[in-house]
């Protein structure tokens, strides 16, 4: 098994696409671990993403108390709305922030996100709970008219489609992060047995409210779209409205759960 | 037909939508703040209508718009320079403040030098946006508009002057000169370039056809990294410059989603950003990596240039206006 070679290094993994996540040696998780209970930011884990924003960034082996370490940070800093700051990004293992150039006039990007960030991460060390949320649930029908993939990801899984089903709605997911369109949730972590890769080439249109699986993410797209991954079912419920207070139902941080419905209760849906 | 105070579209251009700075706050929701490609040409054509610098205005690719004014307007463009035609007859000068006549008609007839031209109208336009921007997003146009023919954009404030049509009011504004040098902060895939890599990332790209809004995909030289590894996606920027596995490069553009998996060569600085909006399918382009104290520096120098700019412009206006016009605000 590969060695860490340095305190926040890549470890070597395969690469296949989604699993690197499930590779995590002893020593990754010490250091890992070591991260949540820092007294100040790294600064070597800080990375300019132009001269406008700043990225805080852990590395590439996926650790769920790393990510809620981090949203700590993020929740402090969405409250405390500083000034400034025109965007809060968090992310599987980083965060960022992006910043209104006007307000970098006396100063530099590193300058003032470091500031920020090592005020955020200070003032969250004391926050030894785990902020408890109810997760969120989800229904999914998982008629193949409705998910194409189903039963070939059953197939390459060596499973029945009940059993990819079943394993699917056997696991609380945790929202890492949102991405790619409006309310598209990245959820983990799917369950070994039915992670299955994207498709190498997408298709030119999913329907909203698709359930799909990429390697361990799991994921419902909020519109008709483009997309590459596994789609296992489809959700009656909108995931995305513009003209809603909260127009995302998933965010970052957020805890979810599927469960089966079928095809007549789908269609009745209201 | 409609007569309140607004603007037409004739004829449709190939990508003409409205955009101000960008629809920030919201991107860890996924929502992708789009926004204007080329910063300093919405600012510019702001200040010569005497608007704040970050009042939406429409941006317009090539082929352009035919536009009808229902009421007297003060108007500008900036950014590509084009041949813009009053009722098909003379051409109206880009970089100026120029008056247009209740009935009027512009022609964009053709681009000259650069793919994004700007439209500012003193006041700016009637539309109240969502999350409170006017910015058009690609994949979700909400709260922006994708202009079609026949399409109707209220205006704030009609602005009579007693003036012939087309006037330019008496001010110059130095047409901006980009060079192809498109400089960036390193990113974390630059640290792990193949020192042959290292070499040839600073040879000339092209821009491939396949490049918009969105992002523009270099042809030119393979670039490799020692390592790769799969890598967990993190929030990108406008200007991030991806390492695809092909060993090409894509440039992330205005409208980009938040976030991205990919390695980052490194981030184009927001001085440059300009420069790049301008360039368009077979330009070619030279990347240099610099520090953020340079980025830095580039940044506030064109700050203090748009500043002084606003400034000097606010001030004429008013006085022509108090001389020779009337404004009646919506």
């Amino acid at each position: 098994m590969a060695v860490a070679q340095g305190l926040f290094s890549v470890e070597k993994i395969p690469s296949v696409p989604g699993l690197s996540c499930l590779f995590c040696s002893g020593i990754h998780r010490a250091v890992l671990g070591y991260i949540c209970i820092m007294h100040s930011i790294p600064k070597h884990c800080l990375f300019p993403l132009g001269d406008e924003a700043l990225l805080l960034d852990f590395g590439n082996v996926l650790d769920e108390q790393v990510h809620a370490r981090l949203m700590q940070v993020f929740h402090w800093l969405k409250k405390q709305k500083p000034l400034g700051v025109c965007d809060i990004i968090p992310a599987y293992n980083s965060i960022a922030l992006a910043f209104d150039p006007r307000s970098l006039f006396n100063t530099s990007v590193m300058e003032k996100g470091l500031a920020l960030l090592e005020q955020a991460w200070q003032s969250t060390s004391d926050t030894t709970q785990e902020m408890i949320t109810e997760p969120i649930r989800i229904p999914v029908c998982y008629d193949p008219t409705l998910a194409p993939d189903l039963i070939s990801l059953a197939d390459s899984c060596g499973l029945d489609t009940d059993a990819v089903i079943s394993l699917h709605c056997s696991v609380t997911y945790q929202v890492y992060m949102n991405g790619f369109l409006p309310g598209f949730a990245y959820m983990g972590t799917v369950p070994q047995a039915i992670a299955q890769p994207r498709h190498p080439t997408p298709r030119k249109m999913v329907p909203r409210g698709s359930v799909g699986i990429a390697g361990v993410q799991t994921g419902i797209y909020p519109l008709d779209s483009p997309g590459g991954w596994q789609l296992i079912g489809r959700t009656p419920v909108a995931l995305f409205d513009a003209d809603a207070s909260e127009p995302c139902l998933l965010q970052p941080g957020q805890k979810v759960q599927f469960y089966p419905i079928n095809l007549s209760a789908f269609e009745a849906w209201t | 037909m409609d007569l309140s105070p607004a603007i037409h579209f004739i004829r449709k251009g190939i990508l003409d939508t409205l955009q101000d700075r960008g629809r920030y706050g919201y991107q860890h929701l996924g929502i992708a703040p789009a926004g204007v490609m080329d910063r300093v040409a919405m600012h510019m054509a702001n200040a010569l209508t005497g608007n704040p610098p970050t009042t939406a205005v429409i941006e317009m690719h090539f082929p352009g718009p035919a536009i009808r004014f229902t009421s007297d307007s003060l108007i500008a463009l900036s950014g590509a320079d084009a041949l813009v035609l009053l009722n098909k007859q003379e051409p109206i000068p880009i970089n100026r403040t120029v008056y247009i006549q209740a009935g009027t008609t512009l022609h964009i007839e053709k681009g000259l030098n650069g793919q994004r031209l700007y439209l500012a109208i003193r006041g700016g336009f009637d539309s109240s946006g969502w999350l409170n921007s006017c910015s058009t997003a690609q994949v979700f146009p909400k709260g922006g508009r994708v202009f079609v023919k026949n399409d109707v954009l209220g205006i704030n404030t009609p602005t009579s002057l007693n003036q012939p049509n087309g006037f330019a009011l008496p001010w110059f504004v130095p047409a901006v000169n980009y060079s192809n040098k498109i400089r960036f902060i390193p990113g974390q895939a630059y640290q792990q370039l193949t020192a042959d890599s290292l070499e040839r990332h600073s040879e000339t790209f092209t821009i491939s056809n396949n490049s918009n809004r969105m992002g523009y995909r270099l042809n030119g030289p393979s670039l490799v990294q020692r390592e790769t590894h799969e890598l967990l996606s993190s929030a990108v920027v406008f200007g991030t410059i991806q390492l695809l596995p092909s060993g090409q490069l894509i440039i992330l553009m205005a409208d980009h989603q938040t976030t991205g998996g990919y390695p980052c060569l490194g981030h184009v600085i927001s001085a440059d950003l300009p420069a790049l909006a301008q360039m368009g399918a077979g330009t070619q382009l030279k990347l240099e990596p610099v520090d953020l104290l340079a980025a830095k520096r580039l940044r506030r120098e064109q700050e203090k240039d748009l500043t002084l700019l606003e400034n000097a412009i606010n001030f004429r206006i008013e006085a022509f206006l108090k001389r020779y016009g009337s404004e009646t605000t919506n």
